[in-house]
């Protein structure tokens, strides 16, 4: 009640200023002739009274500015003429106003556009309700781990497992498995006969939507009733899907579908901001419970949802209240190592192995994202990079500011003896520079908005959807905020103090000269923390350029040039294993009558795409235990293959269509297969096969070929094995059956084509069209593309760095080339005097050139020490890149030198045009 | 009258013009008139002190201010003792009165 008056007294006293003033003079001049009336009284006359009265009172503006100041208005109006004041100094430079704003949108543009990003892909929780409450049981990304083998640090699971610890596990209030990534289906509404299209679904477990606590936006969500073996067959669809492949009817749901040719309800709509457990260019579009997985596998072996060592489910789950993560976690742990000793038939290496298996628990609230993982190191590159560029920001205006208030010494001397509080000056200036950075921050947002969104682009390249959106949110905006202010603060602090560090009678007295003297050398040291972290800058942006180019220029091993690239899926178009191989070498005739195409071919897999399938392999009659440790990437091609690719057949031949199920069984391998298991003898000839017993004679090598990279260039590659599609091995019951089948739908397909690639696309789908209506093709690129997409981080995060090091450079020079005309102009006299006295021109630029060089060297000193430090940290997360460059950072420290020289050079040559005559008239 | 006038102890003011005004509603120089008359000149009041102290009364609404004529018809601001202005002065009179006691045992032990 009582803070609410004095606000509203002191809100109607700044409305009523005027009014207020009036009464209060009036008031004052009653007590004034009161006080005389009452002197008279003791007998002195009128005159004498009222001025004894008035030399009692003291001056009536004093009294009037103690009232004043006995309220909160009287703060808030000081504020407010401080901001006043700050707008017309800037107002009143606008040179100076004009370059601090905009170095300034550019530093904390740089910022909150990094800023957006970590916040999308690092901290932002997914939509789901209480995400801080999910934890995701094991972590890291995996795409291959479908048979068995210890993982070590556990991040998926196998089915049973699953089961057991949803039904074992006391801390978890819901435990919820997903497949993690998508299955193309081929989908279809009842009775239409328009052609199939193909969506991405995903498994998820009954509980998955309620353990992640969302409703559906119509019909209704997976129940854990649907997730039974003998439950009827549902789907869930995703909203973007639903509005923009079915134009959002309401009549769908509740409707049967055809999935893959198996009819299923549609229950209902995933909530519209909901894209699945992960941030992903490709989201699911439909959720399947998993006991329908079998029936979309065949039913038979292919299945993997009741099958042991096969992890593929990723396990997120919600902890009841009060349970401890690091106990969970050491549970789970012990649960891992007790469930595979008990459900598994672990050999002598594996049980060695098995105390050094465990799980972590993380926070599922922000989902798996590949992207978060991989971009991670990135992002925080990127963020030190753009926080460097706003601190030599902040040194560059620190200067300005500097200087300003030197000029301002006078002023503020006079300020300071008409008595003015240091406090007070103190927080005008900072008032000027919190004022300039609010107005940087306002720019800064807009920059960093066309910034990410520019940055989105590259990052996402040619995907359908963007997870991650541009448009500020609040985060974003108090982020800038709150950097706009602690920059004004930051920037702003040195000048305050040291500028308003005056004398009052020394600077009355004296001109500017003798003042302006001590606040050269805060300046020098701004000048020499900007070169180092310039250096810094522009040796990180060095490496990471040269990482990019080690990258891009990396001999792929196969032609990328004139080659297009389909993603194809016959499962989902319905085809049984035994139809593929007629179907395969009917499209492969078709495509390769396709005028222009060289040669066309199908495989599992490409290089650069859809990669891999890692297995180990024996080899007949040795049994040295190193063999079956090594990884090695299994394919299958079709004929035409190698030649399609480019890749060249080094000996022996290819894959043909002579090769049958019937004749010897064959297999193509990579040098550094022939290398690893034949050194010094002549691979072609010998025999492999499954690390099964009893396996190990069953393909024949008939021809090496050149290695070829087929996962980033960065990753060690594996040695290869390529079979033909035609020849299949029975193995029985295992992993290795499954795997077998599977492997048997083609998922790629090249082409070879004269002319641009580009072209070819419509040929292609419309080959695929007449061989059979149900074959949708996934995607289409062209190599080059494909190519260029998979370096997109890499490649953003080269351009932003340099892009940063660029405008630390600039801003940095711009610095330097500030103080040192400012410290000529302050020596026009003692340049004079020099020049009077004998010396020559040459003498005052080079005077003048090793003043600047002076500074920038002392950076350099002390900022490559600091580069070759980050160089070390950084080099095992680059490409082929030294830990130790000489070349970049002798590079770096002679751009960075040269901009010195040329940011010297300007001043130096006024310095040396000073006349002597002239100079020495002025004092 | 021989002696200075001396400084109030801090704080004490605004109880000081707090009791003055309870005996009527009076203008700014009749309350520095009345506390130097009672104090017998021991205590002076500046009015650099005492307007700011009127303007934190009414800020906290213990006094209220109006306009009325002077004896000699000039027109003047008169500050009126609210209800919880009177309240307030209760308490702290009662409160100044603990202090002085506990300050003379002090000094008289």
């Amino acid at each position: 009640m009582r803070p609410l008056r004095a606000f509203l007294m002191g809100l109607k006293a700044l409305c009523h200023k005027d009014q207020r003033n009036r009464d209060l003079d009036e008031e004052l001049s009653g007590y004034i002739e009161a006080a005389a009336q009452e002197k008279m009284r003791g007998g002195m006359n009128h005159e004498e009274a009222l001025s004894a009265a008035r030399a009692e009172m003291g001056t009536m503006e004093t009294v009037k500015q103690q009232v004043r100041s006995s309220g909160w208005e009287s703060l808030a109006e000081s504020i407010w003429q401080d901001i006043r004041y700050g707008l017309r100094q800037l107002i009143h430079s606008p040179g100076f106003t004009v370059t601090a704003v905009l170095t300034l949108a550019l530093g904390i543009g740089a910022n909150t556009a990094i800023f957006t990003l970590m916040h999308a892909v690092m901290l932002k929780q997914l939509p789901i309700a209480n995400p801080h409450q999910l934890y995701r049981v094991g972590e890291g990304e995996y795409y291959c781990c479908e048979w068995g083998g210890l993982e070590g640090s556990w991040g998926t699971f196998d089915y049973p497992f699953y089961k057991h610890l949803r039904d074992t596990n006391p801390s978890f209030e819901q435990l919820a498995a997903f497949s993690g990534g998508t299955t193309s289906f081929n989908i279809r509404r009842a009775g239409s006969s328009g052609s199939a299209q193909t969506a991405g679904g995903e498994y998820v477990s009954g509980n998955y939507f309620a353990t992640l606590g969302i409703q559906a936006s119509l019909g209704r969500l997976i129940h854990p009733s649907d997730d039974q073996s003998e439950a009827a067959a549902v789907a869930v669809m995703s909203y973007r899907t639903w509005k923009e492949k079915y134009g959002a009817d309401p009549a769908i749901v509740g409707t049967t579908i055809s999935l893959d040719g198996q009819p299923v309800t549609l229950i209902g709509i995933a909530p519209e901001g909901f894209f699945g457990d992960r941030l992903s260019a490709y989201p699911p579009e439909l959720w399947i419970p998993l006991s329908q997985e079998p029936a979309f596998e065949g039913n038979g072996q292919k299945s993997i949802l009741n099958s042991s060592g096969d992890a593929w489910l990723y396990v997120t789950g919600r902890l009841k209240q009060g349970a401890v993560p690091a106990q969970v976690q050491a549970q789970l742990t012990t649960d891992i190592q007790h469930w595979l000793q008990s459900e598994r038939k672990l050999n002598k290496d594996d049980l060695a192995d098995l105390p050094k298996q465990h799980i972590q628990l993380t926070p599922g609230g922000t989902g798996i994202s590949s992207f978060r993982s991989s971009s991670k190191n990135g992002l925080y590159l990127l963020s030190a990079a753009s926080a460097l560029v706003l601190l030599i920001a902040c040194a560059n205006l620190a200067n300005l500011l500097l200087a300003r208030s030197t000029a301002r010494q006078h002023q503020t001397a006079l300020r300071l003896s008409l008595g003015a509080s240091r406090a007070r000056l103190i927080r005008a200036v900072l008032t000027e520079s919190v004022l300039l950075s609010a107005i940087g921050g306002l720019a800064g947002l807009l920059l960093a908005y066309l910034g990410t969104r520019a940055i989105l682009l590259i990052v996402f390249r040619g995907a359908t959807y963007v997870p991650v959106h541009a448009t500020p949110s609040l985060p974003i905006f108090a982020f800038a905020l709150l950097l706009s202010v602690l920059t004004g603060v930051i920037f702003g602090i040195a000048p305050a103090w040291i500028g308003t560090h005056a004398d009052p009678s020394k600077g009355l007295r004296a001109a500017s000269r003798s003042a302006t003297h001590h606040s050269a050398k805060p300046q020098k040291i701004l000048i020499i923390l900007q070169a180092a972290l310039s250096i810094i800058l522009l040796a990180v942006a060095g490496l990471v350029t040269q990482s990019l180019r080690n990258l891009e220029k990396t001999d792929l091993g196969f032609q990328t040039q004139g080659r297009l690239l389909a993603s194809i899926s016959f499962k989902a178009a319905g085809y049984k294993p035994e139809q593929l191989p007629a179907r395969y070498e009917e499209l492969q005739h078709r495509l390769e009558l396709i005028p222009g195409v060289r040669s066309a071919s199908l495989s599992l897999n490409s290089p650069q795409n859809l990669c891999c399938v890692n297995l180990g392999v024996t080899i007949g009659g040795r049994t040295d235990k190193w063999i079956e440790d090594v990884n090695i990437v299994y394919n299958r091609v079709s004929p035409h293959y190698f030649q399609t690719l480019g890749t060249p057949l080094l000996r022996g031949r290819a894959i043909t269509d002579q090769d049958t199920q019937a004749s010897q069984h064959v297999a193509v391998v990579d040098e550094s297969f022939a290398r690893t298991f034949f050194p010094g003898e002549d691979a072609i000839g010998k025999r492999f096969g499954m690390s099964l017993p009893g396996h190990g004679y069953d393909y024949q090598i008939i021809g090496i070929v050149r290695d070829a990279k087929y996962k980033n260039p960065s990753i060690t590659a594996s040695p290869t094995m390529f079979l033909p599609f035609t020849q299949t091995t029975q193995f029985g019951p295992s992993g290795y059956q499954r795997l077998e089948t599977g492997t048997l739908y083609a998922q790629s397909i090249q082409l070879s084509v004269t002319g641009a690639p580009e072209g070819y696309e419509k040929p292609l789908i419309n080959a695929l069209a007449s061989v059979d209506p149900n074959l949708s093709v996934v995607r289409v690129i062209t190599y080059s593309e494909q190519i260029a997409t998979q370096f997109n981080q890499e490649r953003l995060i080269a351009r932003l760095t340099g892009l940063f090091s660029l405008l630390a450079l600039v801003l940095a020079s711009i610095g330097l080339y500030g103080v040192t005309a400012y410290n000529v102009t302050r020596r026009v006299n003692e340049i004079g005097t020099r020049m009077a006295l004998g010396a020559s021109r040459g003498n005052i630029v080079s005077m003048v050139l090793r003043g600047a060089f002076s500074q920038v060297a002392i950076g350099i000193c002390i900022g490559l020490p600091l580069a070759i430090l980050i160089g070390r940290y950084l080099a095992h997360q680059l490409y082929a890149v030294s830990r130790f460059d000489p070349l970049v950072l002798g590079l770096s420290a002679f751009v960075l030198c040269a901009c010195a020289l040329i940011a010297g050079l300007f001043p130096a040559r006024r310095a040396a045009s000073i006349e002597p005559m002239e100079a020495l008239r002025i004092e | 009258m021989s002696d200075k006038p001396s400084d109030l102890v801090q704080g004490t003011l605004e109880m000081l013009v707090l009791k003055t005004l309870a005996l009527e509603p009076m203008h700014g120089f009749g309350v520095a008139l009345r506390i130097e008359q009672i104090s017998s000149g021991v205590f002076r009041v500046n009015p650099g002190s005492l307007f700011p102290a009127f303007n934190r009364l009414e800020r906290a609404g213990r006094i209220k201010a109006e306009w009325r004529s002077t004896e000699n018809n000039r027109r003047a601001k008169y500050y009126v003792l609210t209800d919880s202005g009177r309240k307030a002065l209760k308490e702290e009179t009662r409160e100044w009165g603990r202090q002085i006691a506990a300050i003379s045992r002090i000094l008289e032990a």
